[in-house]
């Protein structure tokens, strides 16, 4: 934990709103890159680092200090991102058009932009349901261990190993679907 | 290619992309303060709740076959117990 953390938690405690502001200055990039996994778009993502704060103040009394606060937030982060996934497919209810993956897959041989790739990778994530895409993203993206993997999603690395294999089945028959897995 | 090595590819690949700059410290305190307000649905319900409560006690008062003795006080009472024994 860095060292002015503490302090500026124990003010906030207080009821001192200018230290909690230091937290979130210190931290909201930090969270704004966890979070533009959940999302890419620029409202939606400052919304979303909002939320992760917002949830993080009520709860703060329960912040043990035991680990850094920024892995308490990036918990807090997850959480809120997955209940941003599960909301929107409840909103759209999408049977999302299959894109030509097949041209995806093709592209991803070829040298790409980060930003094109992260924009791929996330709209063929998107095609998935929220658990399959949370314990992908933690996993392949954020590139965690499957321990902080379970640690991050509050799941036990059991389920993570089920979670991830259940969904890389599930994009398996989804390239397949689209007719152009060569597996 | 399998999908997990589309996988690794793609965030390999993806791993240079950043968010754009944030700064969400301006409005944090409001929308802390917003969750902790309690919400109006609540608010009429506690106030609709206490009204028909009131207006059930008037109409149940109403309604009374005898009006219901006035309450005495505790020294009165007593008194009207003992005052044949005394």
């Amino acid at each position: 934990m860095e060292q002015a953390d503490l302090p500026d938690i124990q003010a906030t405690l207080a009821g001192d709103g200018t230290a909690f502001k230091r937290l979130v200055g210190r931290y909201q990039q930090e969270i704004a890159r966890r979070m533009w996994r959940f999302t890419r778009k620029g409202q939606e993502l400052e919304e979303l680092v909002q939320d992760v704060f917002v949830e993080a103040y009520m709860s703060l009394n329960s912040f043990r200090g035991t680990a850094p606060f920024v892995n308490w937030l990036n918990r807090i982060a997850t959480r809120v991102g997955y209940r941003f996934w599960k909301r929107q497919r409840r909103q759209a209810d999408q049977a999302v058009a299959l894109q030509d993956w097949d041209a995806v897959q093709a592209r991803a041989d070829t040298e790409m932009e980060s930003r094109e790739a992260a924009e791929l990778l996330h709209s063929l994530l998107a095609q998935l349901p929220p658990r399959d895409r949370l314990v992908l993203t933690l996993l392949y993206i954020e590139e965690l261990p499957v321990a902080k993997a379970a640690e991050r999603s509050g799941w036990s690395q059991t389920m993570v190993k089920v979670q991830a294999h259940r969904a890389r089945n599930k994009l398996r028959l989804l390239l397949q679907e689209s007719g152009q897995a060569a597996i | 290619m399998n999908e997990e090595l589309l996988l690794q590819k793609l965030a390999s690949a993806g791993r240079g992309d950043a968010p754009p700059l944030i700064d969400v410290r301006g409005g944090i305190l409001d929308a802390i303060a917003e969750v902790r307000r309690p919400s109006n649905v609540l608010l009429w319900i506690f106030t609709a709740a206490a009204a028909a409560a009131a207006a059930l006690v008037v109409i149940t008062a109403m309604l009374q076959p005898h009006p219901v003795p006035a309450p005495v006080d505790a020294f009165s009472e007593i008194m009207r117990i003992a005052a044949p024994v005394i």
